[in-house]
């Protein structure tokens, strides 16, 4: 599903954020990317969205080499990719249910089939009783959920998230996590990173530990163990 | 077609949202629209008329009444020898009584015979600036009644006409060019008001054509609403003159003779240039803020 191969990324600014990464992630799977702030995990997901190149290396993403992705492709090749990201919020002036129906709308899914699918994504996340509330009136939790419905809205191959549980107690980043492990038993590649040590020793899943830049332990089923 | 409509829904909330600058840009077209309508009416108007204008630049030599062909003759002769002349034609009493039978009543003139009328000779010159000597000229030869020409009216007209063009061009492009800034602006300013918006839609796999659009047709509201009002506008006042002069117009206006184009023919006109030039700008104002302010 993902292959680093050799992957180097140097910002224009001079700073090595990713240094010969070599990585394999398979269809199905679960993955953490854990390590320190400044370690490298966002860079890691902006380079699997597109949103930046990698300076060295080989990125795969769905058998696709990232370069070969032209400009035009990508909207087409961010379909098949869910994202839950710490600045990617709900809209505000819009109800959960709009703020899904939303996703599929701009990707012109047609009319019925967003009313159709909005309830069955809502289900999904355990919120279908609060379809009609305002963000505003949505829990941290809550409204992490409908954000993790509208990521899976398009039915991607793979979903990945930036600190998912950045801002919420123990208890509801647990709950966010089970979600996410939800999904990935319905057949979708999750990887999420974060920088929470706890989330990921209850979670036995893959760990991969990043730490400045470079991947310094990849543990399947594994404790995050400083 | 469902999201289609669901995105007019969205462009009209959000031209909302910024009202004062949406409605500056909406009055901005329309003045420039007003401004292009009623000069341009006026042109086409006075181009429709031109084929009359023309006949102004004709110069009628009349010829007393009664006089023989000897003497009408010997007008002929100094006239074709004269080298400012373009274009010369006799009419004799004759032909300008059938003529006038069919503009007047036959009862009219039934009592009365051609001898009323003079005969004459009607001259087009090489150069019309020469027209004043020519007619002075005219007015000197023997057995010359009368001479008729419509000059200064017609100088008038013409001067006018071009005046009318230059203001009214100057005035529509500096308006137009405003219009285009202000649109611009409020798409802009649509833009920044929904970055976030924008940053998800990338994110979730939009087009770059699917982001623009609401932006877009933002800009295409803008012109086409601007549009409307000016169709209006000038559709009612072209009304107004049109059913003025054919009443009374006709008797007052300084050139009788003159005609309008139909109030039908002229709206169909202005309904077609104006909702093209409105759903340009619109279309070029968004086109501006969007290349500059969205990358997608
Ligand atoms: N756009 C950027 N331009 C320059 N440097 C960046 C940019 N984004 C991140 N960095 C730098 O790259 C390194 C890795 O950052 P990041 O991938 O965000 O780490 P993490 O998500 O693990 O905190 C940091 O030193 C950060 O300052
Ligand atoms: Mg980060």
């Amino acid at each position: 599903m993902i292959n680093f191969n050799n992957v180097t990324k140097v910002y224009k600014s001079g700073t090595e954020a990713l240094k010969n990464v070599n990585l394999a992630i398979k269809k199905g799977e679960f993955a953490f990317v854990i390590g320190p702030s400044g370690s490298g995990k966002s860079t890691m997901i902006k380079l699997i969205m597109k949103e930046e190149e990698p300076t060295g290396g080989e990125l795969y993403v769905n058998g696709l080499d990232t370069r070969d992705v032209d400009r035009y492709e990508i909207p087409t090749y961010r379909k098949k990719i869910g994202v839950v990201f710490q600045d990617f919020k709900l809209l505000p002036n819009k109800t959960a249910y709009q703020n899904v129906a939303f996703a599929l709308r701009v990707t012109n899914t047609h009319g019925r089939q967003i009313r159709k699918m909005v309830p069955q994504l809502l289900a999904v996340v355990g919120l279908l009783d609060k379809a009609n509330d305002w963000p505003g009136e949505l829990s941290g939790g809550e409204q992490q959920r409908v954000v993790i419905a509208r990521a899976i809205a398009n039915n991607p191959d793979l979903l990945i998230a930036d600190e998912p549980t950045g801002n919420l107690d123990p208890r509801t980043s647990l709950e966010i996590m089970n979600l996410m492990y939800k999904i990935n038993q319905m057949g979708t590649t999750v990887l999420v990173a974060t920088h929470d040590k706890s989330i990921v020793d209850t979670f036995k899943q893959r760990v991969i530990v990043l730490d400045e830049g470079r991947v310094t332990r990849d543990i399947p089923e594994g404790r995050y163990v400083v | 077609m469902w999201y289609r409509m669901y995105i007019l829904g969205e462009v009209i909330t959000n031209l909302n949202k910024n009202r004062v600058l949406t409605i500056t840009s909406i009055f901005t077209i329309f003045l420039m629209l007003l401004l292009v309508g009623v000069f341009g009416i006026f042109l086409m108007n006075i181009s429709y008329n031109s084929e009359y204008m023309n006949d102004m630049l004709e110069i009628k030599i009349f010829i007393v009444p009664g006089a023989d062909e000897y003497r009408e003759e010997r007008i002929w002769e100094a006239l074709v020898e004269d080298d400012r002349i373009r274009h010369l034609e006799f009419e004799s009493n004759e032909q300008a009584f059938e003529k006038a039978k069919e503009i007047y009543d036959e009862e009219m003139l039934a009592s009365l015979g051609p001898e009323i009328l003079p005969a004459s000779y009607t001259v087009r010159l090489k150069d019309d600036a020469v027209l004043k000597d020519f007619v002075l000229f005219a007015e000197g030869l023997p057995d010359v009644y009368t001479v008729d020409y419509h000059t200064e009216s017609f100088e008038f007209a013409l001067s006018l006409s071009r005046w009318v063009n230059i203001v009214s061009g100057g005035l529509a492009i500096l308006l137009g060019t405003l219009s285009l800034f202000l649109i611009s602006n409020t798409v802009r300013l649509a833009m920044a008001s929904r970055v976030d918006e924008v940053i998800i839609m990338k994110y979730i796999g939009a087009t770059e054509s699917r982001i623009r659009l609401p932006f877009m047709l933002e800009g295409v509201t803008i012109g086409f609403t601007g549009a409307i009002l000016a169709v209006l506008l000038v559709s009612y006042i072209y009304n107004q003159i049109f059913n003025w002069f054919i009443t009374k117009g006709t008797e007052e206006v300084f050139i009788s003779g003159l005609r309008l184009i139909g109030v039908k023919e002229t709206v169909l006109v202005v309904l077609f240039s104006f909702f093209t030039l409105g759903i340009m700008l619109g279309t070029f104002g968004s086109f501006i803020a969007i290349r500059k302010n969205l990358r997608v």
